[in-house]
């Protein structure tokens, strides 16, 4: 209730008012920078359509992301990675074991999740397949295949606390990994990284987008688990 | 355009405005936070209109999903009493 309360009396001080004023300022400022641009923007379309033949996949999108900008790419999966490290260390781990949930003792559920975690883990892999001629990519496929480790977890089922350490930072990386393995190779033969000839550009991209789904995945599903404490598995046991 | 596409349109950007201005005002962390997700789906709705696919698959599986379990999570841990050895006792 305080705290609601001093919100709104926060509200309405003169600070709050200064900010709301300079807040309609940047507004308008903006609606006129607005009207100043373009409408024919010169960008950089035409250039990226005539290219995307070389770019080894169909869809423009996926051609974009994955290799006209791929370090782009890289470096947010390098930002995801940062944002796994920064849970790991706020919360002391550096595995998921010890925060298995009891097992679900509803016949439904494990129905259920028997029927439900194939069915994305195919899903998954298809968006990923997808990205080479239409919408879908490594992000869309990662974010599948984690909610259904998030799923498999919430079951209680032993399989995702169950990865070693070892192997459970090395998804972690793997995507990383590979956009720098491509670069030096890269580096090595054109002095140049990640412009990838357009013979191999179609393998190149699969692999480094099975790569970082399996990295998005893993990160998206150990950013929602690793959170929870470890006490809850303490507090769940009397209720079964 | 047709018109029901006007209309669809108008809809759109009219329960977005809305759904925006609740979600900043809610009381309730977890009513701002459900308030967010709907937003985030109804956004993956306006790019599938705009004809961009893809940001609509990424918006609704990032913006509204993963966002909105870690903010659920986020909200769950604001409201929760910390906790004391009375209270973990009885």
């Amino acid at each position: 209730m305080s705290a609601a309360t001093s919100f709104k009396a926060r509200l309405v001080s003169p600070l709050s008012l200064g900010v709301a004023a300079a807040s309609a300022g940047l507004g308008v400022f903006l609606i006129l920078a607005l009207l100043e641009v373009p409408r024919e923007a010169a960008g950089l379309t035409a250039l990226a359509k005539a290219a995307i033949p070389e770019s080894g996949v169909d869809h423009p999108v996926t051609a974009v992301l994955l290799n006209f900008r791929a370090y782009d790419t890289w470096l947010e999966v390098g930002v995801l990675l940062m944002a796994i490290m920064g849970m790991l260390l706020f919360q002391r781990r550096s595995d998921l074991r010890d925060i298995q949930l009891m097992p679900s003792p509803e016949p439904v559920l494990n129905w259920l999740i028997r029927l439900l975690f194939p069915m994305m883990v195919v899903v998954s892999g298809y968006l990923l397949w997808m990205g080479k001629f239409s919408a879908g990519g490594a992000f869309q496929a990662g974010v599948v295949l984690g909610s259904a480790g998030v799923l498999l977890w919430l079951a209680g089922h032993p399989s995702i606390t169950g990865f070693s350490g070892r192997l459970f930072r090395f998804l972690l990386i793997i995507g990383f990994l590979s956009f720098l393995i491509a670069s030096f190779i890269n580096l090595y033969f054109d002095q140049l990284i990640l412009d990838f000839p357009p013979v191999y550009a179609g393998t190149i991209i699969l692999i480094l987008e099975t790569a970082a789904t399996l990295s998005i995945a893993v990160t998206v599903a150990a950013l929602i688990i690793g959170l929870q404490p470890v006490t809850r598995d303490r507090d769940r046991t009397p209720l079964t | 355009m047709s018109t029901y596409e006007w209309f669809l349109d108008g809809l759109i950007i009219v329960a977005l405005l809305v759904l925006a201005v609740r979600a900043l005002y809610a009381p309730d962390l977890f009513k701002a936070v459900f308030l967010f997700i709907v937003f985030g789906l109804l956004m993956a709705l306006a790019w599938v209109r705009l004809k961009a696919p893809d940001i609509a698959l990424a918006e609704a599986a990032i913006g509204a999903g993963l966002t909105g379990v870690l903010l659920l999570d986020a909200a769950r841990h604001f409201n929760r009493p910390r906790p004391t050895p009375k209270s973990r006792a009885s």
